[in-house]
């Protein structure tokens, strides 16, 4: 059951690179639900060690909830962005750079 | 037991491989098509673990939902002039980086805390009346129990998607002085 442990941080940890090296805003995004992804399994995997193994379970289901929320209005945010610019390259907006 | 370990060291390769493909192919339908790929081999992983419900709602709430929504943000947002450019950022090597230094430090953690084997997997599990119960029942228990922690979280969780639901319109859709 340990294996798993490194599995989700592996997971997590191609999330995070994706995340930090990609300029496509929509690839960002499925890097963050791979992130997400590595979570849940960590929840799952400790979900054997627990006298109640339904703690674990009922935190995957809120964290899919937050997930799906977060797709949404990442997704909503990021068509938003097109209609103003025509682009969804991260680095070209510096609208907040100074 | 020595079945599903069998299943989740044969279906963790592709977890892994897809994730990589996912963040290094370079045309983004096929990275979300391995994304997906990902996905599903997670969902093997979840019911080999008895993660029934995790692994039913992973396929229908990522798979079904989440995939098909960020398919249509790319058929929304064609990026013309970013087609022909290296898909990868040139910061790619901090990055790579930061995730093998956060990798290291999280498999640290894992070795330096996490219990034996033995302690992991308690005699307990195979009982005949826990093994009676799917997960369904055990996270239909922890959440709508009398006197549950959980049940002011679960009508936060159903407004959070409510406002989320109004938020993504709100956002997404046409203006009118823009018409």
């Amino acid at each position: 059951m340990n294996f798993l442990f490194f599995i989700g941080a592996a997971l997590f940890c191609i999330g995070v690179m994706g995340a930090l090296s990609l300029r496509n805003a929509i690839r960002i995004i499925m890097c963050i639900e791979l992130m997400l992804n590595g979570a849940n399994l960590t929840f799952l995997a400790t979900s054997y060690s627990l006298p109640d193994p339904g703690v674990a379970h009922t935190m995957v289901v809120f964290a899919i909830a937050v997930a799906a929320a977060e797709t949404i209005i990442g997704l909503a945010a990021i068509v938003a962005m097109y209609r103003a610019k025509g682009w969804i390259t991260l680095e070209k907006f510096n609208l907040l750079k100074w | 037991m020595i079945e599903s370990r069998v299943i989740f060291f044969v279906a963790s390769v592709p977890i892994v491989v897809f994730a990589f493909l996912t963040m290094f192919l370079r045309n983004i339908v096929h990275a979300i098509v391995s994304l997906i790929l990902c996905l599903i081999s997670l969902a093997v992983v979840y019911i080999a673990i008895d993660a029934d419900f995790i692994a039913a709602a992973q396929i229908a709430i990522y798979v079904g939902a989440i995939s098909i929504l960020i398919l249509f943000a790319i058929m929304f947002t064609r990026d013309r002039e970013g087609k022909n450019m290296l898909h990868i950022h040139r910061q790619v090597g901090i990055g790579i980086t930061i995730a093998i230094a956060l990798f290291a430090s999280i498999c640290f953690f894992f070795i330096s805390t996490v219990q034996t084997e033995s302690d992991v997997l308690p005699s307990g599990r195979v009982d005949a009346n826990i093994k009676t119960e799917t997960s369904i029942t055990y996270i239909g228990r922890t959440m709508f129990e009398k006197g549950s922690p959980y049940v002011i979280p679960v009508e936060m969780a159903s407004i959070m998607i409510l406002a989320a639901l109004i938020g993504g319109i709100e956002l997404a859709k046409k203006k009118e002085d823009e018409l």
